[in-house]
């Protein structure tokens, strides 16, 4: 720390304790205590137990790690890097609850800590494997389980097996709405929409105000080209969830099936407010405000439309050119090969 | 568990918060019916009154609310009014889905009976309806603390902070349910899914903070890791250690996925990468030393 730097912050200090600070500060300084070189010291010292605390952390030291990172924060108590390295030597110990704890701490000291927010979320899926662990132990043939197990093979793409484990959740607890709808979820893309609307209902039967289902009925409902059934679905799917840009967009198409343009419009503007990005709900305006003969409407919503897709296909091959995978080594690192030729 | 472990980057959030609503603020009402009835507030009525008073409750318990409103009506009118009985007002306005009325009645039993907990749970429980999330996650933060043991007080704070995405409060309700039914499936399942939900949001933390870092392409690695898609963890990693070359820990576990790939040469070379940036990480050195040793092997 340069001399200029260090006079400042003492002349701060005094500032902030006032005239009996000044006044202590000048008591110490003429008993020859106050060492313009000590904190020099001072912080070399703790840097190296931070460092020496990081070191240890590598080595498999964990406990020492711990005992250092503490010390360090025993001086500085709201360091964030400190308290980083303290929580990642009690994880280390598996003193999950504790180093859960102390990441918050840091996080409190500073909440755009890169390291504190990575080592967190890391943190956090191990306790949530812990206690999905603790569930399977405690409970493995419960409704729950089975839930877990088909979400993670549709996760997989699995889609028999998923439908295997649904069935075995309800087997277990018949009334289990999330599983009822992700049944009906599961039957709607087979294209199968009289077993969908029947777990749909199975859902909606058991707690009437529930989105998925009631916007799950009106989705098949509209695929069935019934759209007089899927308007009441519809509508309470909005009841339930007014912000439900999806539910405003069926909605309109609904309107528009039935010949009702001026329906359509008005759910369709609601959608778009609600979701400005969302592209069919543009297309669905061009058409609802041709049947209404408002044909400059008509062609500026389909301009949006088009402006909508261009963006969509430039997010598509960004991310297709990040995340393509290759029978020939990584293109980047033929990449560099080439660079370095 | 590779099964469990592969369910990590499931974040079926919006599913999930909706599916707490409607049962429990039915169950927890009628539980709150049932306490009042007892005359569990601590207030009393005239004895004149009582008779009503229950006869009023068995309506509401049998779902005749129309009558159960006309009786309790009818004992605040004679002078019954205690807390209890407005609470019972409120919560057959609020089976009616007549929420302006029902928060009328639970604020005044509040106002007659500062520390009875039922009106406050069931006031949050109206309020999160009217979409006033901030005054409802008040109410329900003093009903929890009036009635800690009281998991239905609980279960309406979770919905609360769910609707405002207050991942710690979820995590730290589970938490506090789990203490008093440890082996509870739901709240375990509950309490896993908070975690990973409070996981994805230090994620996207992290992309609000510093888009492209090298902790968020390491993140993407561990998950694709998790769920078995080693080459595009791979690519993941080589994007990290491209964005910040100095970062620990991403050469490493490059070995360890060229490792399982069978590839022990390209192995080797991400453990001397790693070795140069932390020369003393155990873990490394022993890797080193097995790969120099012909082993370790993976299947």
């Amino acid at each position: 720390m340069g001399e200029t730097r260090k006079r400042k912050m003492m002349w701060r200090t005094m500032a902030c304790l006032g005239p009996r600070g000044k006044h202590l500060l000048g008591a110490v300084a003429a008993s020859g205590l106050l060492v313009l070189a000590l904190p020099d010291a001072l912080m070399g010292q703790q840097a190296d137990l931070l460092s020496e605390s990081r070191k240890a952390l590598y080595q498999n030291e964990f406990a020492r790690s711990a005992t250092l990172a503490s010390r360090f924060l025993k001086t500085h108590p709201a360091d964030s890097k400190g308290l980083v390295l303290l929580a990642r030597a009690e994880m280390a110990q598996g003193k999950l609850e504790a180093a859960y704890r102390t990441f918050l701490r840091a996080l409190r000291a500073n909440p755009k800590d890169i390291d504190a927010l990575y080592y967190l979320g890391r943190l956090c899926r191990a306790l949530a494997v812990s206690y999905f662990e603790k569930l399977y132990t405690t409970a493995p043939d419960s409704a729950r389980v089975h839930q877990f197990f088909a979400e993670a093979d549709w996760l997989r793409q699995d889609l028999g097996k998923a439908e295997e484990e649904y069935k075995a959740a309800l087997r277990n607890d018949p009334q289990l709405v999330e599983v009822l709808n992700a049944l009906g979820e599961l039957k709607q893309r087979q294209y199968k929409f009289a077993e969908a609307i029947d777990y749909y209902s199975r859902a909606a039967a058991v707690r009437p105000r529930d989105y998925d289902s009631a916007y799950g009925l009106g989705s098949c409902f509209l695929y069935l080209q019934q759209p007089d059934q899927a308007l009441e679905h519809l509508k309470r799917a909005i009841s339930i969830d007014p912000s439900s840009s999806p539910a405003r967009l069926a909605l309109g198409d609904a309107y528009l099936r039935m010949g009702r343009a001026q329906d359509a419009v008005a759910e369709l503007k609601a959608a778009v407010g609600l979701n400005p990005s969302m592209r069919q709900a543009y297309v669905l305006l061009a058409r609802s405000y041709n049947k209404l003969g408002q044909s400059q409407e008509a062609r500026a919503a389909l301009a949006k439309a088009q402006e909508l897709l261009q963006k969509e296909k430039l997010r598509r091959e960004k991310l297709l050119e990040s995340w393509v995978i290759s029978a020939e080594p990584g293109p980047s690192a033929g990449a560099k090969e080439e660079g370095k030729e | 568990m590779m099964r469990v472990l592969r369910l990590l980057r499931v974040n079926d959030w919006a599913r999930r918060r909706r599916a707490l609503g409607g049962t429990l603020l039915l169950v927890l009402t009628y539980q709150a019916g049932e306490g009042n009835a007892r005359g569990q507030s601590g207030s009393t009525l005239p004895h004149s009154l009582r008779e009503e008073f229950s006869r009023g409750v068995a309506a509401q318990k049998a779902g005749r609310l129309e009558e159960a409103e006309k009786v309790f009506l009818e004992v605040l009118e004679r002078g019954g009014k205690a807390a209890f009985v407005y609470n019972n007002l409120g919560i057959v306005y609020q089976m009616r889905r007549e929420h302006d009325k029902a928060v009328a009645q639970f604020r005044e039993a509040i106002r007659l009976q500062p520390d009875y907990a039922a009106p406050r749970i069931l006031l949050g429980a109206s309020l999160l309806a009217q979409g006033k999330l901030q005054e409802a996650t008040r109410q329900l933060e003093r009903g929890v603390r009036l009635e800690p043991r009281e998991p239905l007080a609980r279960l309406q704070l979770v919905r609360a902070y769910e609707m405002s995405g207050n991942d710690r409060g979820v995590i730290e309700q589970y938490r506090a349910l789990l203490e008093s039914s440890p082996d509870n499936p739901e709240y375990l399942y509950q309490l896993g899914y908070a975690y990973l939900r409070f996981a994805a949001s230090c994620h996207r933390q992290i992309d609000a903070l510093s888009p492209g870092s090298a902790r968020l392409h390491q993140t993407v690695a561990e998950n694709f890791q998790l769920q078995g898609h080693l080459d595009l963890a791979a690519r993941a990693y080589q994007r990290a250690a491209e964005m910040d070359p100095t970062l620990p820990e991403v050469h490493f576990s490059l070995a360890m996925i060229y490792l399982e790939q069978g590839k022990p040469a390209e192995a080797m070379a991400e453990v001397e990468k790693e070795l140069a940036i932390v020369p003393y990480s155990a873990a490394a050195l022993s890797l080193r030393e097995k790969l120099k040793a012909g082993g370790p092997s993976r299947q």
